[in-house]
């Protein structure tokens, strides 16, 4: 057996989760440390927006582990992480209004900050090396794991990196040119970027957790894929709503003439090419659910008028009056699949009357007389001639 | 086989079943003659004429310019012992090694939306090239493009996962082959080589994903379950499938 790098401790998903949220973890405290060691609603500001990631993280993890351990029985677990983190967004959105209130008052008292020396300067940019390290090595590592929820959280990670260096660039700018009063403003951008963060949160988690549908497009997209599958007669219906981190979950219920193996050939097609189908669409994360319906469950009942033959057997009579039995069949998804005889009626009201009894909703005969079909169709039985002289029989 | 197979398409009529809208899609599809036949007991030659007129009116619905195709309607039971190797007939019966069968199923299109590729299992005999070949001619027609599909064992000695890897020499020879029939044709073929855990459940879900409209077959060999082909129809595949007759 060779162990490549992939296959290693390092890139088993339970590890990955494990040192990912150390290192996030690591990230927020040097951050929000930093930033009230040398009072920075700036610094601490970005430590607060990147509480967003390790929750998500932290949610991701926790979820595994609960339904792992305790989610037996519990049906609603796939609710979990979207409950985790509307709380971890509602946090946010807290801890961003303390920020705005201090950044409000310090403008509006006048005030500087503090004054940012070379050894502050220093810290700071040691502080945010370590950050921007550790924003690049957990991405490229959350992505090397293929875990489609550390992928995604690796891929928004990428970019916190530049925001960090442009914080950096920020307090270059405030120590050379020496105004300090320049963080307040900069404290409330970072307050702009934390609300929304918190607010793209809380959005999906509140999507998931009432599983509002994608959209029209999407659904519409999935709708002709499985119609476009063979073996699938209909849609009888579809559910698709966002799980997290670029996640969807859809559910389709088809119509299928049904099988011994069909239905499991075609669960398995199906799941497939809906993954891929969302896959093209973004969403890195997607678990389809097929169902199935049985397509025209109600069976369609046709009677043919039928008549004895001279040498034996039987042939489509002509009409009513020269029927001697009526042939009930049951027409199961394009195929007789039963069929028996019962003795035609001597009158066209008691042969209606055993139409209706019977169920049967078409009537057949080679060439009906016109009353026959009026009294049919006043009954709501359709006439239709046979096509030939062979009635169809089981 | 013929560049011009299938010369006509036989069917026998039954309004319920989706042979008739099937095989007159296809021989509008591939300019080939229809022909119907329907077994009746003996009538006047007034109400015979009846039954041609109202199946051929049953049949030309499915067309929209039914003066294109060439129909013929009899009133009699379908000659099995006349069909030519260059007939194909459109049924659900298990018949004789040399007719070409196609089974649509339950489906009443060529076609569902755009036109899918044709799906070509592949072994390692020398008679898949023939397959490829007539499969290459259909898709020509169909103005549609090929698959080509395999499956191999795992080579205990190989440990790479990619079932390339594993393929036998004469099988990728073969498929190289089918590959060169498909490019001569000037028909677009795609290659599929898969370690499957069964051949005939993993043929018809690789089929399925690939969204194929036509699965082309040889009648193979009987084997204790049964002929591949004769597998793949006793599973209910959702996907019309051609077995073509072994040639004498």
């Amino acid at each position: 057996m060779i162990m490549t790098l992939d296959r290693s401790w390092w890139f088993a998903a339970k590890n990955v989760f494990r040192i990912a949220i150390a290192l996030c973890t690591l990230r927020v405290a040097v951050k929000v440390g930093v930033g009230l060691l040398i009072a920075s609603p700036l610094l601490v500001g970005d430590g607060v927006h990147n509480i967003g990631d390790t929750g998500v993280l932290v949610a991701a993890y926790w979820v595994d582990w609960f339904i792992r351990n305790r989610g037996e029985n519990m049906y609603g677990k796939d609710n979990l992480p979207a409950v985790f983190q509307l709380v971890i967004a509602g946090l946010m959105g807290f801890l961003a209004c303390l920020i705005a209130r201090s950044s409000f008052l310090g403008l509006l008292s006048g005030e500087a900050p503090r004054t940012l020396d070379a050894s502050s300067l220093l810290i700071v940019g040691i502080a945010i090396a370590v950050s921007v390290l550790i924003s690049i090595t957990a991405s490229a590592y959350q992505i090397r794991s293929r875990v489609p929820t550390l992928v995604a959280a690796g891929t928004e990670m990428r970019g916190d990196a530049l925001i960090e260096c442009s914080i950096l660039l920020g307090f270059i700018g405030e120590y050379f040119w020496n105004a300090p009063r320049v963080e307040y403003f900069a404290g409330l951008c970072v307050v702009a970027l934390i609300g929304h963060t918190a607010w793209k949160m809380g959005v999906e988690a509140w999507n998931c957790i009432f599983q509002v549908s994608i959209g029209e497009t999407f659904e519409e997209g999935v709708r002709s894929l499985v119609l476009s599958t063979y073996g699938v007669g209909g849609i009888e219906k579809l559910e698709t709503y966002p799980s997290l981190l670029k996640g969807v979950r859809i559910k389709v219920w088809a119509l299928t003439r049904g099988g011994s193996g069909a239905d499991e050939d075609l669960r398995f097609a199906l799941k497939k090419r809906l993954r891929e189908y969302a896959l093209s669409k973004k969403y890195t994360d997607s678990s389809p659910d097929v169902f199935f319906a049985r397509l025209d469950s109600k069976w369609h009942r046709v009677a043919y008028a039928v008549a004895e033959q001279g040498g034996g057997g039987t042939v489509v009579a002509s009409g009513f009056t020269t029927a001697t039995q009526l042939r009930v069949c049951d027409v199961e998804y394009g195929e007789v699949a039963m069929a028996w005889d019962v003795e035609m009626p001597e009158s066209i009201e008691s042969l209606v009357a055993l139409l209706i009894e019977k169920h049967v909703s078409i009537y057949r005969s080679w060439d009906e007389e016109e009353r026959v079909v009026k009294a049919l169709k006043s009954a709501g039985i359709n006439y239709l001639p046979a096509p030939t002289f062979t009635p169809p029989h089981e | 086989m013929s560049p011009d197979f299938p010369r006509n398409i036989y069917v026998e009529f039954d309004e319920y079943t989706a042979h008739v809208p099937y095989a007159a899609e296809l021989a509008q599809l591939l300019d080939s003659g229809l022909i119907v036949f329907t077994e009746t007991a003996k009538k006047s030659v007034a109400e015979e004429q009846m039954i041609r007129k109202r199946i051929r009116t049953a049949v030309q619905k499915n067309w929209e310019n039914p003066e294109r195709v060439p129909l013929f309607v009899h009133t009699e039971s379908l000659p099995l012992d006349e069909l030519s190797p260059r007939d194909l007939l459109i049924s659900s019966r298990t018949l004789q090694r040399n007719t070409n069968i196609l089974s649509p199923g339950v489906e009443h299109r060529v076609f569902r939306t755009t036109p899918g590729p044709i799906f070509v299992p592949l072994g390692d005999r020398e008679r898949e090239v023939v397959i490829a070949t007539c499969a290459a001619l259909l898709a020509k027609r169909m103005e549609t493009s090929l698959v080509f599909w395999h499956t191999t064992w795992k080579n205990p000695t190989v440990s790479a996962d990619d079932p390339n890897m594993h393929i036998s020499v004469g099988a990728s020879r073969l498929l190289a082959e089918a590959r060169k029939v498909a490019t001569n044709e000037g028909v677009q073929a795609a290659t599929i080589v898969e370690c499957a855990d069964t051949v005939v459940e993993g043929m018809i879900r690789a089929a399925l994903i690939c969204g194929v409209s036509l699965i082309v077959m040889a009648r193979g060999k009987h084997k204790v379950l049964g002929a591949y082909p004769d597998r793949v129809r006793a599973r209910n595949c959702p996907i019309p499938l051609l077995i073509l007759g072994q040639e004498e």
